[in-house]
Parts: structure tokens; C-alpha cells; sequence
């Protein structure tokens, strides 16, 4: 509903600095061009709508997708409007009128609501995993898998499990139970179906006894960090996202890592996930495992930290819009391309998931940080 | 003849959603929205000029917009069935460090061409208006807006040695040097007439600035600041007034109402200066400071440096709060004649003062030094979800500028106040409505504005 974010909305001062500053501050304002593409623009569109202007028509609800929920708009804004807000609660707003959500966010909600997860694949499959990692659905640490982990990127589940109990940690998981953090209902307006997943990951968390909660995806770190919070108010267990669990016992001297240097010829950079980054304020964890991996190979690319730039898959644009969303990750390998690196590494499986592709092209390995802590914990 | 404007710049970069049109509606300010009637992108010069031989073909009424950061409706059609081109995208840097000119594509902001500049040892003489993150330098010529760094390089006309500029027909020229086609834009006083003179500050009236040149300078490394709180504004003004005759100052503001916290007093005054060397930089600091304690101010340690290190964030931080809605109206006057102009607008507060404080309106009343001149703006703001209020300021800024007219002040960012100011110019205006006849003669570049 618009109206419970009027007063943002009426904060907006119109200056456009979130519009570009040094370089460009919105991905898709640098694809779309037009001013409803970036930060002043939609919150003018939502103003437009709670003011009675125009009404939601098939072009309108593309545009309000084009959004990727990178943030850049509201690190930017020297008045510091919850763009985010305004944006979630204009996609909201339209669910609620019965606007039709384009068939493909339709369809993923579909399937969640079926499987509890975005990729239809059956719940055992959890089950499957937590039997051949054996591991607890009881406990005070807990690992959250997410759905890419548990589904997409095994690997990932493994290597998070392995350095885990490489440091001494035995996580619980919840298994079946575990279901979809709810970020792509957070972002696609289907608020209710996300608080109904939110509800569920805390109930049954809480019932396991669940201390800390350690996420590896960036996705459902935020979702757990700031929706769940935001709805169903403060809950009583830690969220940590990996990288900032790893960082610590890494200060604490729990963890040790090799240097990669060697193992891995060429320079690598660093891709700040939006979740993570400008979403959660987690920048440095990651770079001080890297720093330690790779003490002369590590490189930044121009945009990073609050000024990152999007990979292009974020707010549900990649099932929905997935041409334009590689336009985007497009810009973002070629600014690597840029910095003279072979691998971009990351900690988000969506980024993942989209750099990939136009990184094949400029033969540059997208890799999750976990992959590379796997080859050097010792 | 959309479909043949489509054709030149590609139907992606054309459109008539009513969305769309609604968010091209308004600009910073908070004057009421009308839409175009469609928007293009501009992608560059040469589809500009397809796109206006086009327009001038049909008549249709054109507006040009950068960054719509101004607050005074001026990037906003006047005229019912407008065509909005969205020039924003008009980039590009070229360089002339032998001859110290930089031209910068109208889409840049200033940010970005400070930035480069500074990358390269070099600067501008003024750094841009302080909308400089957002704003872009063709928008900004097409007001003259006043930049920072007006005390000791004047107005933003002094720095510009030539322009690029679409004309009604589409046509493309340059004016200055560079309107010979074997020569560079290095100097603005030839080939007879100012034609530079004649776009900045037209708003877009008599031709579309594509890009534009300016002088710049080796890359200052000392500064120094200062503030000082005053009990009566004609000391301050006298302190600006000998400031100003030194020429020692890179900028100036006086904060008449009201006067930040950190100042005290009844009136503040900031200044900040830049030099080559320290030694230069403590002389002149020196100097300014005596000046300003001989005319009564008090000092007050560090804010003029907080002030000017915070000058990008400083206005929109404070202007946001206190609106965020806003409008304001400004222009210039001979130094010594500010505290006549600022009087009856003091006194219009005044009498006034139970209505703004009903509707809940803010307002604020400044100055800053431009060489030989001051610059009075006048600004004010409500929240623009209250309506009543935000018709009410309307009302008030129209009532100010008519008071500022009144009083001598000629206005250099007129925007939606033309109507009310520009046929009061007597003959000097039926010249401009002239020039506009002969250069626009079907009437559709920004018609209406000025």
C-alpha cells in the first residue's frame, strides 16, 4: 500500500542526485534513459498513483520491474528517502489493486507456494541433503541454505558445511522445513506469500533452537536482516551472513587461510552483491578474507563498496526481463574487463548466476567466495 | 511527425505514457507540473537537429531539459502540446589544455567535469552551481545560474569562450573562435556581435546549447575560510562591499534570514577564498579578516570551512528539511543598494508573518557577492503533500519577486516568473521578442517562457 510510505514519498526534494554523480548511480537509467527509470522518477510514479494522476497499465508495471533494488538511489540521496520502500510498496500497491504480476513472477510464486522453493524441485531433496551431510535439525548454529544452495548449487551447501566443521562448527539445518527466504515475493509485491515464508523460517528456527542463524546467500541474508524484521518484528536469534562469521573467527585466529596466489594465476576482483553491500552495509568481511587469499592479486573495480554496480539480476528482473538484466551484468564484466582481472569473485548466488553469462564471452571465472575458502582453509 | 521523429531517433527513445510524461512534468521546485505532451531521448547533436527540423517543419513547440534541478520551473513547457527533448544524455569531454579550454557536452554535470579537470591538475574558474552534483552545464547556461566562485570570477557568462548550439531550424553552429571553421573555441569576443551573450540565460528561447566551452585554470591548492556574525545588516553589507573591492574572495554568502546557529547574531556572513601558495592564502585571509572585523563582525572560529567543505550536501541537506518542497527567486543589485531591497521584503515576512506560520511555509533571505554585484535569492518551502500551503507559497513567491522587481532587482533565473517580470523591460524586451521572431520564426523553442 502507497500510503504507508507517503511520507518518503513527500520527502523527495526532486534533486536528482540520484541520478548520476561521477559516473552513472542507476543501472537502469544508464540502459533506459528516460526519468521514471531511476530513483526521482519512480518515486514521482508512485507519486503519481497515490495522487490519482494515471492509474497501473501494462507499461507502467513493466517499468516499475525494471527496478533491480540496488539501492545506489538510496545511498545517493543526501536526504536519505527509503527509495527501497517506496519501490517495494508501489509493487505492493498493485498486487493489492489486482493487477495482474507479469506471468513469469506469477508463475514463480506459483511454484513457491507448492514446493517452497523458486525451481519447483521437491522438498526432500532437503531432507536428501541433510541425511547424506548428516546433519542436525537441532542446534543453537544453524546453517540457512537458501534455495540456490540447496537446489542449484550444491557445491556451495557443501563447501559452507565443510568450513563449518573445518573450524569446528557442526551446523543444525532445518531440512524440509527450511522453505524460500520470501525475497522474490518481498520484491515482486507479493508481500503477504513473503510473510507467510517469513512466519514459517522463524517459527521453525525458533523451535529448533536456533541461536544463530549463518546465511551463505546474500539474498536471504537481507531478507532475514531487514523484512523479517521489518514484519514480524525482532526475533530472537543472531543472522549472520558467512563472510562476516568467517571474518571474525579469522580475527579470533579460529581460522586460518593459505595464500591462492599462486594457485590461482591472474588478478581477481571483488563484486559487492547488493544484498549484501548497500542492502545490509557488509563490505569489508568479504575483502578481508580476500586481502588474505590473495595479498597481491586483489584488485577493485572503479564501482565498489556503496557504489558498486548491480549485476542486473536483483529484484526479480532476471526470470522477468532477462535481456535487459544482462545488459546490465554486461556493463558490470566489462568494468572488470577494465581492471585487468581473470575472476570476479562474489558471495551472492544471484550475481553469480547472471555475471556468468556475459563473463564466458570475456573468458573471466565468476566464482563464490566459498569456492576459494574451501581451497584455502587450513 | 512523431512517427518521423521515431524514425530519427529510434522509437525506444520516443514516448507518450502518461507516466512518463508526468515525471518530465516538474523540476526541483515546487511550481505546479505540466506535462509534455511526449519525450525523446537525445542521444546526440545530430539527432537533435533531426528531431528540431522536424519540429520546426510542423511548428511544434520544443523544450530542451537537463537535469531539471532548478526551482523555478524552468525546465517545465508553458505551452500546451510541448515536445520535451531530454538532453541530459549529451555527454563528452574534449580538451584544450594548451590553450586552457575545456567544451563539455550540455549532459555533463558539473561534478563530473570538476572532477576531470581536477584529474588532470586543472580547474574551473566557477565550479558550478551548488546543484553542481546533479545539475548540467547546459541547463545551467540556459538560467545563467549563479555559480560558487561568483566573489572573484563573476557571473557564469565570464567563463565561457564559445557554444554549440542547435538552432529552430535544426541547424548547427558555434559561436566565438569556433565558429570559423579552421580555428578552436579559445576566445569569445570576435566575429563581430556576442552571439554567446545571446543564448546564455535565454532558457532555451532561442537555441538548444549542445555543448560549450570554458576557460580554465591551473588547479588550486591553498584555502582559506572565514564567518563572522553581525548585529545589523548594513555592517555586513559594508564588509561585503570592501570585500568585494579587494578582490581577494573566491566566494561570499550573507545569510540575512535566517542565520545558521553555528553564526549567531542577527545577520552571518561566510566567505572562502583559494590561492597558489600559503603565503598568498594568509595575506588574503589576513585581509579579509580585518575587513570584516573593522565593519563589526564578530568571528566565529571554523564554521566558514564546515560551511564550504559541506557546500554540496550543505544547501540540500537544509533546504530538504525545511520543504522539501521549494521555490525561490533571485537576481542582482549593486552591493551598497542590498539592504533597500532586503528591507521591504523583510517587512513583507512581517506583515505576513501569521499567514506563513499558518500554512506552515519557511523561508529564507541570503546574498552573495558577484564582483561588483549582489545576488539577493529569496527562497521558500513547505511540504508539498499539504496543498493548501504549497498554493499559498505560490501566491508568496509571486508577491516577492514583484517586491524585488520593484526595488531595482533584475532577475537571472526567471523561469515561470517571466510572465510577471520580462514585458516590464520595456523596449529592451520588444528587442528580445524581436531577435526571437527573426530567429525562431515559427515560435517553438520554449515558447511562452520568457
Amino acid at each position: 500500500m502507497l500510503s504507508r510510505v507517503s511520507s518518503e514519498i513527500y520527502k523527495c526534494m526532486k534533486c536528482g542526485w540520484c541520478r548520476e554523480e561521477i559516473q552513472q548511480i542507476c543501472p537502469a537509467r544508464e540502459v533506459l534513459g528516460f526519468e521514471s527509470s531511476f530513483g526521482r522518477g519512480r518515486v514521482a510514479l508512485a507519486r503519481g498513483i497515490l495522487e490519482g494522476e494515471f492509474y497501473y497499465n501494462d507499461k507502467l508495471i513493466e517499468r516499475m520491474y525494471t527496478c533491480l533494488g540496488c539501492a545506489s538511489c538510496k545511498v545517493h540521496c543526501p536526504l536519505e528517502v527509503d527509495t527501497i520502500e517506496i519501490f517495494r510498496a508501489h509493487r505492493e500497491d498493485a498486487v493489492e489493486k489486482g493487477i495482474p504480476l507479469p506471468k513469469s513472477l506469477e508463475e514463480i510464486n506459483r511454484v513457491i507456494e507448492e514446493n517452497k522453493n523458486p525451481f519447483g524441485k521437491s522438498p526432500e531433496l532437503r531432507e536428501k541433503l541433510a541425511e547424506s551431510f548428516e546433519l542436525p535439525s537441532q542446534g543453537e548454529v544453524f546453517y540457512f541454505g537458501g534455495c540456490y544452495d540447496s537446489y542449484r548449487l550444491p557445491q556451495d551447501f557443501k563447501n559452507t558445511v565443510y568450513i563449518l566443521r573445518k573450524i569446528g562448527i557442526n551446523p543444525a539445518y532445518l531440512a524440509g522445513d527450511e522453505w524460500c527466504c520470501g525475497l522474490p515475493q518481498i520484491w515482486n509485491g507479493s508481500t503477504d506469500l513473503a510473510r507467510k515464508l517469513a512466519k514459517h523460517n522463524i517459527e521453525a528456527l525458533k523451535k529448533a533452537g536456533a541461536k544463530q542463524v549463518i546465511t551463505s546467500c546474500s539474498g536471504c541474508f537481507n531478507a532475514f536482516g531487514r523484512f523479517y524484521r521489518q514484519v514480524l518484528g525482532e526475533f530472537h536469534f543472531e543472522v549472520i551472513h558467512i563472510t562476516e562469521f568467517l571474518a571474525n573467527k579469522l580475527k579470533s585466529g579460529q581460522l586460518r587461510l593459505k595464500d591462492l596466489d599462486v594457485k590461482y594465476p591472474g588478478n581477481i576482483t571483488y563484486h559487492d552483491p547488493c544484498h549484501l553491500g548497500r542492502h545490509m552495509g557488509v563490505y569489508e568481511e568479504p575483502r578481508i578474507l580476500l586481502q588474505q587469499m590473495f595479498p597481491k592479486s586483489f584488485r577493485e573495480m572503479s564501482r565498489n563498496r556503496e557504489k558498486s554496480w548491480c549485476c542486473g539480476g536483483g529484484a526479480v528482473v532476471f526470470p522477468y526481463l532477462t535481456q535487459y538484466s544482462l545488459e546490465i551484468a554486461g556493463r558490470r564484466i566489462k568494468e572488470a574487463v577494465d581492471t585487468g582481472v581473470n575472476m570476479i569473485i562474489t558471495t551472492c548466488p544471484t550475481c553469480i548466476n547472471v555475471l556468468k553469462i556475459p563473463a564466458r564471452k570475456h573468458k573471466i571465472d565468476v566464482k563464490n567466495l566459498l569456492d576459494l575458502l574451501v581451497d584455502a582453509v587450513v | 511527425m512523431y512517427n518521423l521523429v521515431k524514425q530519427v531517433v529510434g522509437k525506444d527513445n520516443f514516448t507518450q505514457d502518461e507516466f512518463e510524461l508526468w515525471c518530465y512534468g516538474r523540476d526541483a521546485g515546487s511550481t505546479f507540473p505540466r506535462k509534455p505532451e511526449a519525450v525523446v531521448m537525445i542521444r546526440s547533436v545530430e539527432a537533435l537537429s533531426g528531431v528540431m527540423k522536424i519540429a520546426y517543419r510542423y511548428g511544434k513547440p520544443v523544450i530542451a531539459r537537463g537535469a531539471s534541478s532548478s526551482m523555478c520551473g524552468a525546465p517545465i513547457p508553458v505551452e500546451n502540446g510541448t515536445l520535451l527533448l531530454d538532453i541530459s544524455t549529451l555527454k563528452g569531454i574534449e580538451m584544450n589544455e594548451e590553450s586552457m579550454v575545456v567544451m563539455a557536452g550540455a549532459g555533463m554535470t558539473w561534478t563530473q567535469l570538476n572532477r576531470f579537470l581536477e584529474d588532470r591538475g586543472w580547474e574551473l574558474g566557477l565550479e558550478g552551481p551548488w546543484s553542481a552534483p546533479s545539475a548540467t552545464i547546459g541547463g545551467t547556461l540556459a538560467v545563467n545560474a549563479i555559480c560558487m566562485g561568483a566573489a572573484q570570477y563573476g557571473s557564469l557568462g565570464t567563463q565561457v569562450v564559445g557554444l554549440e548550439v542547435v538552432l529552430a531550424d535544426g541547424t548547427l553552429i558555434r559561436t566565438g573562435s569556433g565558429a570559423h571553421p579552421a580555428n578552436e573555441m579559445v576566445i569569445r569576443d570576435c566575429n563581430g556581435a556576442d552571439l554567446t551573450g545571446l543564448f546564455l540565460g535565454s532558457h532555451g528561447t532561442l537555441g538548444i546549447i549542445t555543448k560549450a566551452a570554458f576557460k580554465i585554470y591551473p588547479l588550486t591548492t591553498h584555502f582559506a575560510y572565514g564567518s563572522f556574525a553581525y548585529d545589523k545588516l548594513s555592517d555586513a553589507i559594508e564588509a561585503i562591499y570592501h570585500l568585494g573591492r579587494k578582490g581577494i574572495l573566491y566566494d561570499t554568502r550573507l545569510f540575512t534570514y535566517p542565520v545558521p546557529s553555528e553564526i549567531g547574531g542577527n545577520v552571518g556572513l561566510v566567505y572562502m577564498l583559494k590561492a597558489h601558495n600559503k603565503k598568498i592564502a594568509t595575506e588574503f585571509s589576513n585581509n579579509a579578516r580585518r575587513i570584516c572585523l573593522d565593519w563589526g563582525g564578530k568571528e566565529i572560529d571554523g564554521f566558514g570551512q564546515i560551511y564550504y567543505e559541506g557546500r554540496n550536501h550543505a544547501r540540500v541537506k537544509t533546504f530538504g528539511k525545511a520543504g522539501p518542497g521549494w521555490l525561490e527567486v533571485a537576481g542582482f543589485v549593486p552591493i551598497r543598494k542590498y539592504c533597500q531591497v532586503a528591507q521591504p521584503i523583510l517587512d513583507y515576512f512581517k506583515e505576513n508573518q501569521k499567514v506563513i506560520e499558518d500554512y506552515n511555509i519557511k523561508w529564507s533571505l541570503g546574498g552573495l557577492l558577484e564582483t561588483r554585484s549582489i545576488n539577493i535569492p529569496m527562497a521558500l518551502f513547505c511540504n508539498e503533500k499539504n496543498r493548501p500551503s504549497w498554493d499559498k507559497m505560490l501566491e508568496i513567491w509571486l508577491d516577492v519577486a514583484e517586491v524585488m522587481f520593484k526595488e531595482g532587482v533584475s532577475p537571472y533565473w526567471i523561469g515561470d516568473l517571466s510572465k510577471k517580470i520580462m514585458w516590464k523591460l520595456g523596449p529592451t524586451y520588444e528587442l528580445y521578442k524581436n531577435l526571437k521572431k527573426q530567429m525562431d520564426p515559427k515560435n517553438i523553442l520554449n515558447p511562452g517562457m520568457l
